[in-house]
């Protein structure tokens, strides 16, 4: 089984393509979230291997819901998926102690990179 | 692999530290009292404007005074550990002797004794044992270590 | 170097002069020597060495064309070095005609004309044909657009050839990579090429530079890696310098993210004094004054030199020095707010409170302003280092002894005071080591050593102390005919002393005279003075270490300032103390009826309240001797006061204060420990007892 991966977008569209990209790839997405305090929520429950976190979301944005992904797991890998133009905000990411970001739109070789390297960095 | 050292006597011990860490050999004249020092310390020299502690080692490695030797071969030797430079007060200085460090081995009859804290290995030369002294802990101050505790 | 009117950029800019003469002359040497032998790799580094000196040196005097010359030069050598471009004769040619041209410009520059009256491109652009540049002329401007890897062979040669000009490093920067050296790390540079389709360059190199700062220090970061980037795509390619104590496979492992195409390490020099960008624009005028001054009675310790001039500050150093002065004067009107508070009957635990903070910032901006006068005081070595070029090749010829020098830590900051008082005993010890202890090259060759001598002079700060070495390759100190010689002139025990004793021999006075150690092949015309220089007026050790036929070994460690207080002298119980002035307010009289028990101890009377009364013996850990009336010394620290007995008040004087050994400190109730004329020991005492105790 391959590694397991938790999405987080508001825009089930985007969740959809993210997943056939990880699936066709032999990765578990163990589950969506639409919003940062279910990202919060599932990241607790489903404890995945990885957590692609999207910036802009309702209810709480990617940047609390990464800090608050930290403070339960200071060495969770966190994958930020941004619009051009939010550089600022991944600069602070990055900060925060996040690995790495992929900008929208992406090709799918981007994200299976990016998601790779991840997994392979202790 | 043979590393250089300056040989002492202490006693009926016999005793060395290596010779990259002598900086000088001097007459134990002009010691300075020390208000409350360890009982362990004898005093100051001054050295070039250094203000040097020496070491009572008789004392501080916890032997019998033996006077088997007499008063005007007794020596201080300075030592330089680390940063800082500290003085020695022995009996005698003898020689300088080549040790090969392979030939280095742990008290192994346990005729140290008490004092093997202070001593990092033993060495046989000719006839005797040497004893090859480990100079941080000699100096360091530390209060667990006997000799150096508050009155 | 007395009497010397030199401003400050007029000594830089004669040692510049100086040492860029002596670059040039050998860079022209070398190029011929590689004409000869085109294939030697030492020639080729020795050249690339050369030019790189020129290069960062004229960048940081200001003489962008002359720098934008070496620097091409320098490009064409990496080229050779990296075995991407042949050493081929028109490639020697170009590089000659390179040299003739960077030594004209060093005349133009040396007889005041501006070095752009020479106008290097014609030669600049030859030598960038060579590499198939894509730059068109030689300037030292900022880096063009960023190279892309476009297509230009698996390591993207585009970005190699174009090597970074090492940047000019501020003073922060400097102290920086001070300290990283003296931790043993290394310095670095890392170029970051990020992936072309990378769409955010900035975020993508900011990864790295966070990967960096887990486990390296970056110290420079070009673009800037703070705020708000203005131009994302200048971020393509990123330029990292830092220092790191792992090996550069850990820097690679840092920056192996996604989407960066390429990293290159390199492992540099750390700078030498040539890349200290001091702006030096404030000026001010100081009276510079001794930090000994003369009063008090008796001889006191007779004070270094001391240069009275005016000194250039750099404006950071006032700049903090600012800081401290805006403090004092908020603390001032709020201290002046109190005042009025006791007169509008303000209750007076407010105002002991507020009393005590202000004393206690006081405090701090005291100490602070200390320690910021004591930066304006300083001033890199290379003003003394930077004649010793001169001074070396000048005896070399004259002597018919080629040397050659190595210098570094030029950059190591001394005290100004020192600057004279230290510049004749380095002076001496170099000569020395020309004039006796490098052998004659024919000597030399027999001895199977290389024909040129070598003299190394180094420099680096060590805690509070600086230590300067000066090694040469010579034929060292002969210590068993320094023996036969002392057992010759009777000196007791020379047949027994250690080898490190007979060394110090050498620095007795009449010992080293001319003849003896001529015959002796050593050093020491002089070397008493020298000690007696550096031992006596500096406070500092000599040691000479030395191997026979290998070379000699002068070790110099001297105090960062002298550190001279003026105290107040006291006896108790058979020793000597002294209290430092600042911390002492006032001396009385406590007879014993006065002194009472309290809970936390004794207490005495001082300005109609009782405080905390403490004896020597009693910090020691023994007792107060009974007396009927003690000498008190009324100490203070912050807003605590506390009464101190002592047997005998001696008298206030100067004194130098060196440090103490933890051994003699056990109690650690001395801040250092002085040497009196008379050889007797002082203990300074330090005196934040009292407030330990107080609240």
């Amino acid at each position: 089984m391959g590694a397991t991966i938790l999405i987080a977008d508001d825009l089930s569209f985007m969740r959809m393509i993210q997943k056939e990209i990880l699936m066709e790839r032999g990765y578990t997405v163990v589950g969506e979230a639409s919003d940062g305090i279910e990202a919060v929520n599932k990241f607790q429950t489903l404890n995945p291997d990885l957590i692609l976190l999207d910036i802009t979301m309702p209810n709480m944005n990617g940047l609390e819901a990464m800090r608050r992904i930290f403070s339960i797991n200071p060495k969770a890998r966190v994958i930020m998926c941004s619009a051009l133009g939010q550089q600022n905000l991944i600069v602070e990411a990055i900060r925060a102690g996040v690995k790495d970001f992929i900008v929208k739109p992406f090709k799918p070789e981007r994200i299976l990179s990016a998601i790779e390297k991840a997994l392979k960095a202790s | 692999m043979s590393k250089r050292y300056v040989s002492f006597v202490l006693g009926t011990g016999r005793y060395c530290v290596p010779v990259d860490e002598v900086i000088q050999i001097l007459r134990p004249d002009g010691i300075l009292p020390v208000p409350k020092a360890p009982p362990f310390v004898a005093g100051a020299i001054t050295l070039r404007g250094d203000v040097i502690p020496v070491v009572n080692l008789t004392s501080r490695l916890s032997r019998d005074a033996d006077s088997g030797t007499s008063a005007s071969r007794a020596r201080i030797i300075i030592i330089r550990a680390g940063s800082r430079m500290c003085g020695l007060s022995v009996d005698e200085v003898r020689e300088i002797v080549d040790i090969d460090e392979t030939k280095i081995q742990e008290d192994p009859t346990g005729a140290l004794g008490t004092h093997a804290d202070f001593i990092l290995g033993v060495a046989q030369q000719g006839q005797s044992l040497l004893a090859i002294l480990d100079l941080p802990r000699v100096l360091s101050a530390g209060r667990n270590l006997q000799g150096a505790s508050p009155v | 170097m007395p009497g010397s009117a030199w401003t400050e950029d007029e000594r830089l800019r004669r040692a510049f002069l100086e040492e860029g003469d002596e670059l040039v002359q050998k860079l022209g040497e070398s190029l011929s020597a590689l004409e000869a032998d085109p294939g030697s790799h030492d020639l080729v580094h020795e050249v690339f060495r050369l030019t790189h000196s020129l290069k960062s040196e004229s960048a940081l005097m200001g003489h962008a064309s002359l720098s934008g010359l070496a620097h091409a030069m320098e490009d064409v050598l990496e080229s050779v070095r990296g075995g991407e471009l042949a050493l081929a004769a028109d490639v020697l040619e170009k590089l000659v005609a390179g040299a003739d041209r960077l030594a004209l410009m060093m005349g133009e520059i040396s007889r005041g004309e501006r070095d752009a009256d020479s106008d290097p491109s014609d030669v600049v652009q030859d030598l960038r044909a060579l590499i198939g540049s894509r730059r068109g002329t030689g300037d030292e401007a900022t880096d063009g657009p960023p190279a892309r890897g476009n297509g230009a062979g698996p390591h993207g040669g585009a970005a190699e050839g174009v090597a970074p000009a090492e940047p000019v490093f501020g003073a922060q920067e400097v102290s920086r990579l001070a300290e990283a050296r003296e931790r043993g790390e290394s310095l670095f540079r890392v170029t970051v090429t990020v992936a072309t389709d990378e769409p955010m360059k900035f975020a993508r190199a900011f990864l790295v530079f966070n990967n960096f700062e887990q486990s390296a220090n970056v110290i420079r970061a070009i673009p800037a890696m703070d705020g708000e980037p203005a131009d994302d795509a200048s971020y393509a390619r990123t330029v990292f310098y830092l220092t790191s104590a792992p090996d550069d496979e850990t820097l690679r492992a840092a920056a192996r993210v996604d989407q960066i195409a390429m990293v290159e390490t390199a492992r540099l020099e750390f700078p030498s004094a040539g890349s200290i960008g001091r702006p030096l624009q404030e000026h001010y005028r100081a009276d510079a004054g001794p930090i000994a001054s003369d009063r008090g009675r008796g001889p006191g310790p007779a004070g270094p030199p001391v240069e009275k001039t005016t000194i250039r500050v750099d404006a950071r150093r006032l700049d903090d020095l600012w800081r401290f002065v805006a403090e004092l004067v908020l603390h001032k009107s709020h201290v002046s707010r109190l005042s009025d508070g006791v007169a509008r009957g303000m209750d007076a635990d407010s105002i002991r409170e507020e009393l005590m903070v202000s004393s206690d910032s006081l405090e701090k901006i005291s100490s602070g302003m200390q320690q910021a006068m004591r930066d304006t005081r300083s001033i890199p070595i290379s003003i003394i280092f930077s004649k010793f070029p001169r001074l070396v090749r000048d005896l070399s010829r004259k002597l018919g002894k080629p040397v050659d020098l190595v210098m570094s830590g030029q950059e190591t900051e001394i005290d100004r005071s020192i600057v004279e008082a230290l510049s004749d005993p380095l002076t001496h010890i170099i000569r020395n080591a020309l004039d006796h202890g490098l052998e004659f090259p024919e000597e030399r060759v027999r001895l199977g050593k290389p024909e040129r001598g070598r003299i190394a002079v180094s420099a680096r700060r060590q805690g509070g102390t600086i230590v300067i070495e000066l090694a040469d390759d010579g034929r060292g100190l002969d210590t068993e005919r320094i023996r036969q010689k002392a057992i010759d002139l009777g000196i007791p025990d020379a047949a027994s002393l250690g080898e490190a004793d007979l060394r110090e021999l050498v620095f007795r006075p009449g010992f080293s005279t001319k003849e003896v150690v001529t015959d002796l092949s050593g050093r020491g015309v002089g070397m008493d003075v020298v000690a007696t220089r550096i031992r006596n007026d500096l406070r500092g050790t000599v040691e000479l270490a030395s191997e026979t036929g290998k070379g000699t070994r002068v070790v110099l460690r001297l105090p960062f300032t002298l550190t001279i207080v003026n105290s107040l002298l006291v006896e108790d119980g058979g020793h000597l103390y002294a209290i430092p002035l600042g911390d002492l307010d006032s001396t009385s009289k406590v007879s014993a009826g006065d002194i009472v028990l309290q809970e936390q101890g004794e207490a005495g009377p001082w300005m109609e309240e009782l405080i905390p009364l403490y004896s020597i013996g009693g910090l020691l850990g023994g007792e107060r001797t009974p007396r009927e009336e003690y000498f008190a010394v009324v100490l203070r620290h912050g807003a605590s006061r506390g009464l101190l007995v002592v047997e005998e008040l001696i008298e206030e004087r100067e004194m130098v204060i060196r440090p103490i050994d933890d051994l003699l400190n056990t109690r650690r109730l001395f801040s250092g420990v002085s040497v009196l004329d008379d050889g007797r020991l002082v203990f300074i005492l330090d005196t934040s007892f009292i407030r330990r105790d107080n609240f």
